[in-house]
Formats: C-alpha cells, sequence, structure tokens
C-alpha cells in the first residue's frame, strides 16, 4: 500500500553545491530527539516508535532548504501536533544533506557532527525545549548552540516536493536496519559501561569497535551471528550448532523485535526461545534435552519457584540468558549491590546479561547515565556513534570508521585508568583499581622476591627466580565469586613451542582430539598439581590453579606458582 | 521518580509534557496514563526554569511516593505562612481536636485582608496538583481566584500557574470534584485540557485484568496499554504463612524491584509484615508498613529491594513492580459493596507496573461473594496463570 507517508526525501541538486547560505534541515520537538540520544537523525517513520511521532507527509523526509525554511512546511509541522514546536537543524558551511543509499533507496541522514546550530523561532520556544529532561536525552549534548532566529522559518516560497516514494516493504526492511544500527552501537555502549579491562573485556570492544568478524561487514552477515560472536567466540555460524551458540543467536534475533517500548513478556519469550532454538536440533539429541531441562529451569525460576544458580563457574550464556529473562532493564543489571544482595551473580554472567539488554535497548533509548557514563565530551560520542550509525546503515565499509586506539595504564601501582580513543581522540576513560584481595597477593608475591607486572585490575603477571624458584610467566587473576570468598587462579599458559614462547599459547585448535583427551586425563593423576583447560577467552590451552585468597599461605602461594609453571613447561 | 524516556513517550504524553507552563492546564487520565510522570516532567521542567514548582498530593504516602515532604495540607500552610506571619489560616467552626482548613473563608482572607501581602508573597510559581478530583470545590476555586483576581494586572507569563492532574474514577473521598467542578471552577476551555487515554502503567496482561473490574465513569474505559508482560498470577494459598512464603521467595528473587503487598484490614497488613520482616530483613530486603501518619515519613519509594505492606485505602496513587494482593478472600463483597469492592480492586491490580498476584485462600467458597465479581472460569484461564 502506497499512502500520503511512504515519501522520502530526494534532493540530488543539493549535492556537492556550494553557497553562502547554510542548508537547513526542518524537523520539530517530537521528532529530534534521535540526534540528541543516538548522534543520527533519520525521518520519523523508521523509528521503531514511528506509530508515537507525528503522522503524514512530514514523517517520512527531513525538509530541507538553503537560508530559511518555508512557512508552509512550518505550519505543516506545527499541525502534527498539540504544542509541538518547529526546529531547525543549521548544517555545516557547504555541507549538504547527506543520504544514503539503504536497502537500495536514498535516505537522507543528519549526523550530529554535521550540525552547526540548533534553531528555533523565538526565545520562548528556544527556553521551553531546553527545559525538558528526559531519561534517555540530554538536549546539551550535541554541544553546538541554540539559537533563536525568526527568519529561518519564514519563506515564502516552498521548493518542489522532491521525494521519491516508497512502498511499505521498503519501509519496513529500513526501519529493521536502523533497528541493528541501534542495537549494535547500544551493545558497543553497554560493553564499554561493564567492562572491566579483563583481556576478554578489551578484546569484545575492540572487535566491536573495528567491527571486525572475518573480514567481512557485519551488516552483510546476519547480525545476530556477528554480535553473538563477538559476545560468545565461537557461536558464529560454526558454533551455532552448540546449545549455548543456538540460544545466544537466537535470542539475539528475539531482541530485535522486542525493543523496550514493546514491554517484556518472560514467559513468552523463553517460550519462543526455547522453541526455535529446539528447532536446530533433532529432538531426540542432547543439545535439545539441553535446551528442555534449561527452558524448564528458567520456567521454574520465573515463578519463583525454583533458585537461579548466577556464578561464572556454569554456563555463562544459559546463566546470562536466565538472568536477563528474569530482569532486563539495563540500570537494573548495572547496579551489582541490589543484585548481588540476595543472589550471588558472577561478573562474567552480569556482563553478558547486562549487553544483551544493552543492545535490546539500542543507544537511543539507554538512560543517559549509561551511555554517556565515563564520556568527557557527549558530543565527541555523538559524533562517533554517529559514524558507526551511518556504515553500518549503508554498508559504507570499515574505511569510514574511526581508527580505534584502547589502552590502559596502571602506572607503577594499583591504579590508573583505561581509555579509548577514537582517531586519537580520547572518548572513553575509566579509573580503574586493582581489588584488595589481589594487590595483597602481589605485594606477597614481590616480597618472596618474584618479579611481579600489573597487567589489568584484574590479573599480574609473575615470574624470576624468587628465594630459589624459577617461575616462568604465570598470570595471577581474580575470581569473585562472592563477599568475603574472593579466589584468585594460577593460571600458565602451554607454549607452542620449546624454543620460541614468543609463538604465543598452544591453541586448542592445534590439537587432535585425541591428543585433547590425553591431557584431559592428566587432570585425574595423583600427582597432578594443577588442571589442565582451555581458556574460554582465547581457546589456549593453560594450567591452572584456584586458591581462597583469606587461607592462602606463603608455601602455598609459592608451590601454585611453581606448579602451574612447570607443568605448562613440561606440555609444551 | 524516574523521569520518562523520550523514546517510550507516546504522542498523547508528549504533548502534555511539552505544554507551556503558564496558565492552568488540566490533564485528565485514567490510573496508570501517567500523570505521576507528567507531575514530574513538569516539576524538573519549571525546575530548569528557575520557576519554583510544587507537588501537592492529597494524601501523605502519596507525598513520599513523589519524594515530597508535605500535602496539600502542608504545602497550603506553608504558602498561608509566607504571607499572613504568624497568623493561622481560618478552620472549620466547632468540635474539639483537630479542625480542617476553612477554604472558603481563606479564599475571603486572600481576596480581602491579605490581598497585597499575598500579591508581594504569596506566588507560588508553579503548583502540580496530583489526584485533583480528592480535593474540594472551595479548594479549586481558592488557587483558580489567586492567579485571575489577585494577580490580575500580571502578564499572563508571570502569574502563579497550575497543573491539575485529576481521574474522576479514582475519588475516594466525601468532600471532592467532578471533572466538570474543576473545569467550570478554574473557568477551563477544552484548549486547556489534555486527555491521556493510554495505560502507560501497567503491561496489557495486568490492564485486562484490572479492566474486569472497571466500573464505568466519565473518563471511560483506559485504552489497553500495548506494553507487554508476564499474565498475572491467581494463587491459591494453604494460609496465610502460604502467601508469605510465596511472597518472601519473589522478593529474594527480585531484589531490584519495589514490592507492595496490599490488603485490606488493618489487622492482615500487620501479620504481614510482622511475617515479611521476619524473613527477609535480615536477607537484605527492606520491608516497610504504613500503619499511622507519622509512620509515612520513614517509607522509602523508588528503591529497588523494598518491600511495602499497605491497606488499600493507603495504596491509591502509588505504584509498584509487582504487587500482591493476599488475603483476597476477606475483601468485603456484599450487595450494596459490590461495586465499590470491584473498583478498589480496579485500583489496586492498576497499583502493578510489571507483575501481579492475587492470592485466595483455597478453602474460600466458589460460592462466596468474592468469586461472584472475579472473572468466569474461562476467562479466568485467559487472563491469569493459575498456581
Amino acid at each position: 500500500m502506497v499512502t500520503d507517508q511512504n515519501f522520502i526525501d530526494f534532493e540530488p541538486g543539493i549535492h556537492g553545491t556550494t553557497r553562502s547560505e547554510n542548508v537547513l534541515v526542518l524537523s520539530s520537538s517530537h521528532t529530534v530527539f534521535p540526534l540528541f540520544s543516538r548522534g543520527c537523525l533519520v525521518p520519523a517513520i523508521f523509528e521503531q516508535n514511528s506509530a508515537e511521532l507525528p503522522t503524514g507527509a512530514m514523517a517520512a523526509w527531513l525538509p530541507t532548504a538553503v537560508g530559511a525554511l518555508p512557512l508552509a512546511w512550518v505550519t505543516e509541522v506545527e499541525n502534527t501536533a498539540r504544542n509541538v514546536i518547529p526546529i531547525a537543524l543549521e548544517l555545516k558551511r557547504g555541507l549538504p544533506l547527506r543520504h544514503l543509499d539503504v536497502e537500495g533507496c536514498k535516505i537522507p541522514v543528519v549526523s550530529s557532527s554535521d550540525v552547526s546550530s540548533v534553531l528555533f523561532r523565538n526565545e520562548e520556544e528556544l527556553g521551553r525545549f531546553t527545559s525538558w529532561s528526559y531519561d534517555d536525552v540530554d538536549v546539551y549534548a550535541l554541544g553546538v548552540p541554540f539559537e533563536s532566529r525568526p527568519e529561518a522559518f519564514v519563506a515564502q516560497t516552498a521548493p518542489d516536493d522532491p521525494r521519491e516514494r516508497l512502498d511499505n516493504e521498503h519501509i519496513q526492511r529500513i526501519r529493521t536496519r536502523v533497528r541493528s544500527a541501534d542495537m549494535l552501537i547500544g551493545l558497543l555502549a553497554a560493553t564499554v559501561y561493564i567492562s572491566g579491562a579483563s583481556r576478554g573485556d578489551i578484546e569484545t570492544l575492540r572487535r566491536l569497535l573495528e567491527l571486525d568478524v572475518a573480514g567481512d561487514h557485519p551488516m552483510n552477515l546476519d547480525p545476530t551471528l556477528y554480535v553473538a560472536d563477538v559476545l560468545f567466540p565461537g557461536s558464529d555460524s560454526r558454533g551455532a550448532d552448540t546449545v549455548d551458540g543456538r540460544l545466544l543467536i537466537e535470542a539475539l534475533s528475539i531482541l530485535a523485535h522486542q525493543p523496550p517500548q514493546t514491554g517484556w513478556p518472560a514467559k513468552e519469550i523463553l517460550e519462543e526461545l526455547r522453541s526455535r532454538s529446539m528447532d536446530h536440533f533433532n529432538p531426540d539429541s542432547s543439545e535439545a534435552k539441553a535446551i528442555e531441562r534449561w527452558a524448564e529451569h528458567c520456567s521454574k525460576v520465573l515463578s519463583s519457584t525454583a533458585y537461579p544458580p548466577l556464578s561464572d563457574d556454569g554456563s555463562l550464556v544459559r546463566r546470562a540468558l536466565l538472568l536477563l529473562l528474569m530482569r532486563e532493564d539495563p540500570r537494573s543489571l548495572a547496579d551489582d549491590t541490589s543484585i548481588a544482595q540476595t543472589i550471588p551473580i558472577g561478573r562474567r554472567v552480569r556482563r553478558l546479561a547486562f549487553q544483551l539488554a544493552g543492545a535490546r535497548y539500542g543507544l537511543r533509548a539507554l538512560p543517559t547515565d549509561i551511555k554517556f557514563a565515563m564520556v568527557a565530551t557527549p558530543s565527541v560520542l555523538l559524533a562517533a556513534a554517529s559514524s558507526w550509525f551511518t556504515s553500518l546503515l549503508a554498508d559504507l565499509g570499515r574505511q569510514e570508521l574511526p581508527k580505534v586506539h584502547i589502552s590502559y595504564d596502571l602506572g607503577s601501582g594499583y591504579e590508573g585508568d583505561w581509555t579509548v580513543s577514537l582517531d586519537a581522540q580520547p572518548l572513553w576513560s575509566k579509573a580503574i583499581r586493582v581489588p584488595a584481595g589481589l594487590r595483597k597477593v602481589a605485594e606477597d608475591c614481590r616480597y618472596y622476591g618474584f618479579d611481579v607486572e600489573v597487567l589489568t585490575p584484574y590479573s599480574f603477571a609473575v615470574r624470576g627466580r624468587g628465594e630459589k624458584e624459577l617461575v616462568l610467566d604465570v598470570e595471577v587473576s581474580m575470581l569473585s565469586y562472592r563477599p568475603n570468598e574472593d579466589k584468585v587462579r594460577f593460571a600458565s599458559r602451554v607454549p607452542s613451542t620449546t624454543k620460541d614462547r614468543r609463538r604465543g599459547a598452544k591453541k586448542a585448535s592445534s590439537l587432535k582430539k585425541s591428543d585433547l583427551l590425553d591431557l584431559l586425563k592428566r587432570n585425574s593423576y595423583e600427582d597432578s598439581h594443577g588442571r589442565i583447560a582451555v581458556d574460554a577467552e582465547s581457546a589456549e590451552i593453560i594450567v591452572i590453579v584456584d586458591q581462597l585468597i583469606d587461607t592462602m599461605d606463603r608455601d602455598e602461594c609459592v608451590s601454585h606458582l611453581r606448579n602451574v609453571s612447570s607443568l605448562a613447561a613440561q606440555l609444551t | 521518580m524516574r523521569l520518562p524516556s523520550e523514546s517510550e513517550l507516546s504522542k498523547e504524553q508528549r504533548e502534555v509534557c511539552q505544554a507551556p507552563l503558564t496558565g492552568t492546564t488540566l490533564v485528565i487520565g485514567p490510573p496508570g496514563s501517567g500523570k505521576t510522570v507528567v507531575a514530574v516532567f513538569r516539576q524538573k521542567t519549571a525546575e530548569n526554569l528557575s520557576v519554583p514548582a510544587s507537588i501537592a498530593v492529597h494524601n501523605r504516602v502519596l507525598s513520599r511516593f513523589t519524594g515530597l515532604e508535605g500535602t496539600f495540607v502542608t504545602w497550603f500552610n506553608d504558602w498561608w505562612k509566607g504571607f499572613a506571619g504568624q497568623v493561622k489560616p481560618p478552620r472549620i467552626a466547632g468540635g474539639r481536636g483537630y479542625r480542617p482548613v476553612d477554604y472558603s473563608e481563606a479564599t475571603k482572607d486572600v481576596l480581602g485582608r491579605y490581598r497585597d501581602r499575598v500579591r508581594s508573597s504569596g506566588h507560588w510559581g508553579h503548583l502540580i496538583l496530583d489526584e485533583a478530583q480528592d480535593f474540594s470545590t472551595a479548594v479549586h476555586k481558592l488557587l483558580n481566584l489567586v492567579p485571575d483576581i489577585v494577580f490580575c494586572d500580571a502578564e499572563l507569563n508571570d502569574r502563579p500557574s497550575l497543573t491539575i492532574l485529576a481521574d474522576e474514577n479514582q475519588r475516594i473521598t466525601e468532600e471532592n470534584s467532578t471533572i466538570d467542578d474543576i473545569m467550570e471552577t478554574h473557568h477551563l476551555i477544552d484548549n486547556d485540557v489534555y486527555t491521556l487515554t493510554r495505560n502507560y502503567r501497567n503491561t496489557r496482561e495486568i490492564a485486562l485484568v484490572a479492566r474486569h473490574f472497571h466500573v464505568g465513569a466519565a473518563t471511560g474505559v483506559p485504552e489497553l496499554p500495548t506494553r507487554r508482560g508476564d499474565k498475572p498470577e491467581l494463587i491459591s494459598t494453604s494460609s496465610i504463612n502460604d502467601a508469605v512464603d510465596r511472597i518472601a521467595q519473589y522478593a529474594l528473587l527480585h531484589p531490584d524491584q519495589e514490592i507492595g503487598v496490599l490488603v485490606q484490614y488493618k489487622n492482615t497488613r500487620d501479620r504481614l509484615f510482622a511475617a515479611l520482616d521476619r524473613q527477609l530483613s535480615s536477607r537484605g530486603i527492606r520491608v516497610q508498613v504504613y500503619d499511622k501518619p507519622a509512620s509515612s515519613a520513614s517509607l522509602a519509594f523508588d528503591q529497588p529491594g523494598t518491600v511495602t505492606v499497605l491497606c488499600f485505602s493507603s495504596a491509591k496513587g502509588l505504584e509498584f513492580d509487582a504487587v500482591f494482593l493476599p488475603e483476597l478472600q476477606t475483601l468485603r463483597v456484599d450487595g450494596a459493596a459490590e461495586d465499590f469492592a470491584k473498583m478498589t480492586l480496579y485500583v489496586m491490580c492498576s497499583r502493578a507496573r510489571s507483575r501481579l498476584t492475587i492470592m485466595i485462600d483455597k478453602s474460600t467458597p466458589r460460592h462466596s461473594p468474592l468469586w461472584r465479581i472475579l472473572p468466569s472460569a474461562a476467562k479466568l484461564e485467559q487472563l491469569f496463570d493459575i498456581t
């Protein structure tokens, strides 16, 4: 069906022209907010909440004029709702309105970095607009001046209507694409917010920022596969046959259709997740039975008749999904004090659940205290978000993206910052501090004569001869399951060769199944002083020992260091 | 209360929120249509414009809920003191003990002997009157005459202004006003009036249950929300202790939520409070009760990990993430009170944002009056998860 609102702005005449007056884009107090909350404005018809925005022709385009906007258009905007305030976005000198090729259509887009000022008809309307406070919008985040400029709204003649018709199918496809792009940037903001600078956190963030997935543009693949792979390596097309991989892929796909406006029917979502995941497997398979058992357990928890184990010592994906089903609000997931009050929740479980909630909300709907947390200048985030958004929307590829640099500097002590910079401009900065328990262990190791290098807030490396034991690189990291029961893990990576340690650790994928099985059997040896495992994040073979911090004495600490180091060396 | 999310506002809410703060604006809406959200939004807007703003509510519990320390009575006394000094507002004559303010006499004083003082130090900025249907027409008359008569020579933008939020369906006191009374008293025309038609607080599933109990009045049946959630639960409990165990288990699994436990009678409230307090307080969940006016000062709202036990009469205007209605068999449902009982359930069910659980003792006979006002068996299956 083609209706009056199925038009799209298409103004090839403006592209690349030079002019002395700036381009003005007409928007309104009902439609302009995505520019402030996501850094990018598209016609209202493509937004998730388009049903609640003004209908009619104005919903489908971003009307543009040079110098002044036609009075007729302004009146049309005024007629769309009570109390609506017409707003003109003045683009930077010489810039035309951008158009992106999306799904074979040219879509007009205003990026926050293109805007030089926001114009109102009078001081009263400007004052009203800037007095509004929302949970998900900061009206000052754009960082451009607001001005009262009556003459920008009173042109007597209107340019010809330059729009082309779009059918409903195109509108729906573009809306889906807008939603996917918003989800990915929401996931990114959530990842930054929740990250603790562990190796896994940094790796996830880097891959998200660089849209790095097997050399393909993520939106050309199934975006859910891309996100699933970033969040949980191995759940992409190769891992889609595992229970966790399948559950994560189906969950992301369901979340795409569950923006916050739709509510959260947890039991219904669980049933859909169960059913879609089961469809992928033979009903008699062990995977199908595992999904059935998990869904049954979740159902009991949602009815408050079972207790949910949510620590990090089980299936990360299944536990994170259960946590998300129990509480979908990112703010509630971010508040670890209230969450951990009655149920111990693992850091990684909470992180994944929060990331999924962030993806579901998308950047636009994420509360400002989450999306602008750790951002020194919100306008820099909005400009970067717009860059990612338009890139994802229009197949621009990663050459259009800003260059990412992630660093953390702990100095020589136990406190510092980690920083994400884009094109050498700091974007996010987060204070970090090594937890007291881990700090004590590090100080003890130093006292015993070893060299200690703090790697991240959650880990440090130990090497050297100590008082008499030679210890090769052992990473000591924090495992915090519950208050007063903090554990540390001593881990040594199995080098890939005896001679050249620089080639890194041995990957599980480099071994035959029979060799892996042999390694597994060694865990049962009576004289084994460490567990042999495959690292969940790097897939490297490691030797580990876990130890409660409170009960560890000198002899235990030194023997753990020696045992994991020597066993890893033996396995080379 | 949390500010609204722009991306989740409906068109009608957006129109009210973006209305200028001048003159008098009347917002009519059913429970959960976001009237309190509008109040909070407009208060914050006024604050950003450096206009003094207050939200005045009818009862003490509501005043705590909106984060204010005072009710309308407190606000009025403070306002009066601002221009009349130590002279108290006139009281209704007769009797000993507490005597309420005589707003008709107060109006005469404001327009007469205190007129100049009100003009110089009685500008209230922007006053937001929540649950305005619960105030008498004398109160409305006074609030109208101050800007219209006392400040008649000031520019419209410089006069004291009002946002009035009302829902005729929720009248609970004898001294109340209809929407027509309010419109007439404040000389409002259609352009000053906004009607919120959509239910915003509840999920669709909860609203469907609430709608079953709705007894029609001027503002009509609210439109169903689009926001989805889990079906409400109807649980047959074996005893009050069984109900307590279930509520406690839910609270422990959802320490991120505000939970309301609403009952009709004080003795049920006190028993539930004592039992829940025993089970939960030592495990990090705050359990609180509203048992007398003085205790409202210690009530905490908008805080996760809180269970609030209240009588129906104190719960109006509040909202919780999860609401439990235990011991419902104690609800009085006899001939004349049937509509009142349905209306009570309508209002109480509407307190729940995401989760609603109704609990009835399993020994309650099916022919009891309570079951007469509950949905039929087939509809019960549709509306509830039954345990």
